[in-house]
């Protein structure tokens, strides 16, 4: 009984205390969503006030007018956040006086100080933050000391600054590959080349010497941006990246020369062609498809015998689409009447007429 | 003018309603390809400005379902290195497109092709 006693009163002493701690935690949230979405409508109408500041009869005036209730929120951590991710998310979408407006704004608030201190902390994340409000804001001020972070060891800081030196100074910015001794993602190098396709295009310099670099990954980028931007002068050196000790190199290096080819383009890649990796095979087998001529067949034509289906079928289209008389070589091959060549003609056949 | 806007961005939204309403148009706010579709129908406008990315339902149907009924211009606001979408946009029938970043007296300009055209 004293047992079952004790039982019941810590349970309904546990069930008061989690009452009472959702209560509280439930009262303070809404507290919070309220101050949240009052500072939202503040931000709100600062920023447009900011955006149309030189249109509403202020064409000679420099400062925007704040409250001095907003000032004084400049002091809380949280509110500063949440404006300055308004004005960074504003100012991406703004373009002209408008972003311009912005961008004051920005700086008469003194955030920039504070990206400043965030970028000066040491931990990443808010380096990050810090490296990517300069950035988007575009104060080329700051770009001596973002450029350093652009080969940190934290990955993530190291990408924002990257990307951070593109929005300052544009294609100029790319400089940073001749230093960086770190890996560039797959996922980075996307993310550089979407910056890149927003920025007006200058005569990139650079690509030659990046092509040699010792980090295979700045080779793998600069084989990307010679294909991209059309460097048709740098051939030789795309050629040569055949050659590369790496698998991931050479692989760019085919769909580079894919777009980038002479009349030679397909012999030299089908000269590599036994010694390479399966993936890389099958890589050229598709670009020699698109670049390949008549020459190219009888080698072709002896890749025909491989086991490996995809190989099989990849040989044939690449023969089928060089010129009729791959086409008429494949279907006089002794292997056509035979499964499984014989299904893939009649798929190439459908593919040639479409 | 009556025209309905389509975006998911709060502070754009507002922007473009208080940059609009100050050229003297009528204005309607929606925040999703949905409520836009809904709200077409309702409000007939004159003009329809789409984002083209947003939730439920794309700016790309929204230009779809608006051609299918009416002759409404629309114009499509899309973000840099979207010009596929925007083709596409096209091909669906929308009129006009702007380009994020952009500035608001630029899409005013734009409207006023499109105002001088329905009172022609």
């Amino acid at each position: 009984m004293i047992f079952f006693k004790t039982f019941l009163v810590i349970f309904f002493g546990l069930a008061t205390i989690l009452i009472l701690f959702m209560t509280i935690y439930l009262f303070v949230r809404k507290k919070w969503r309220l101050k949240y979405a009052k500072w939202d409508y503040m931000i709100d109408l600062l920023l447009r006030k900011a955006i149309f500041f030189h249109e509403n009869g202020n064409p000679d005036q420099k400062i925007i007018p704040i409250t001095s209730r907003l000032n004084s929120s400049l002091d809380n951590n949280r509110f500063r956040n949440q404006l300055t991710k308004k004005i960074t998310a504003a100012k991406k979408n703004m373009s002209g006086q408008a972003a311009q407006n912005l961008k004051e704004l920005y700086i008469q608030l003194h955030l920039d100080h504070y990206a400043v201190k965030q970028i000066d902390s040491g931990k990443w994340h808010l380096m990050a933050r810090g490296i990517q409000q300069i950035g988007v804001i575009g104060l080329k001020q700051h770009l001596p000391k973002i450029y350093k972070l652009t080969n940190h060891k934290n990955d993530l800081v190291r990408a924002e600054a990257q990307i951070a030196v593109l929005n300052l100074i544009g294609f100029e910015g790319l400089r940073f590959l001749d230093v960086i001794s770190y890996q560039i993602s797959a996922w980075q190098q996307m993310k550089l080349l979407k910056e890149l396709s927003i920025i007006p295009h200058v005569n990139v310099s650079g690509i030659d010497k990046w092509l040699k670099s010792d980090n295979s990954s700045v080779v793998v980028f600069a084989l990307k941006l010679a294909r991209n931007y059309h460097h048709f002068e740098l051939y030789e050196e795309i050629i040569a990246c055949l050659q590369h000790t790496e698998a991931h190199v050479r692989i760019q290096a085919v769909y580079t020369l894919t777009d980038i080819f002479t009349e030679d383009t397909s012999k030299k890649m089908l000269a590599n062609f036994d010694s390479e990796e399966h993936n890389n095979q099958l890589a050229i087998l598709k670009a020699v498809r698109k670049i390949g001529d008549d020459a190219d067949l009888p080698k072709l034509q002896g890749y025909l015998n491989t086991q490996d289906f995809e190989m099989k079928l990849l040989v044939a289209q690449a023969m089928a689409n060089i010129s009729d008389t791959g086409l008429n070589l494949l279907l006089s091959d002794a292997q056509a009447q035979h499964y499984p060549l014989n299904e893939m003609l009649i798929q190439i056949k459908d593919e040639l007429k479409s | 003018m009556k025209i309905l806007i389509a975006e998911d961005d709060e502070l754009m939204l507002r922007t473009l309603e208080f940059r609009l309403k100050k050229d003297g148009h009528q204005v309607v706010l929606t925040r999703d390809g949905k409520e836009a579709l809904e709200k077409i129908d309702e409000f007939l406008p004159d003009l329809v400005i789409s984002d083209i990315m947003m939730p439920f339902f794309s700016g790309l149907e929204v230009v779809a379902s608006v051609r299918e009924k009416y002759q409404t211009p629309v114009i499509v606001l899309s973000a840099m290195g979207q010009e596929d979408i925007v083709l596409e946009a096209f091909r669906l029938g929308a009129d006009d497109f702007i380009t994020k970043p952009f500035s608001p007296s630029e899409l005013s300009v734009r409207i006023k092709r499109f105002t001088i055209a329905s009172v022609r």
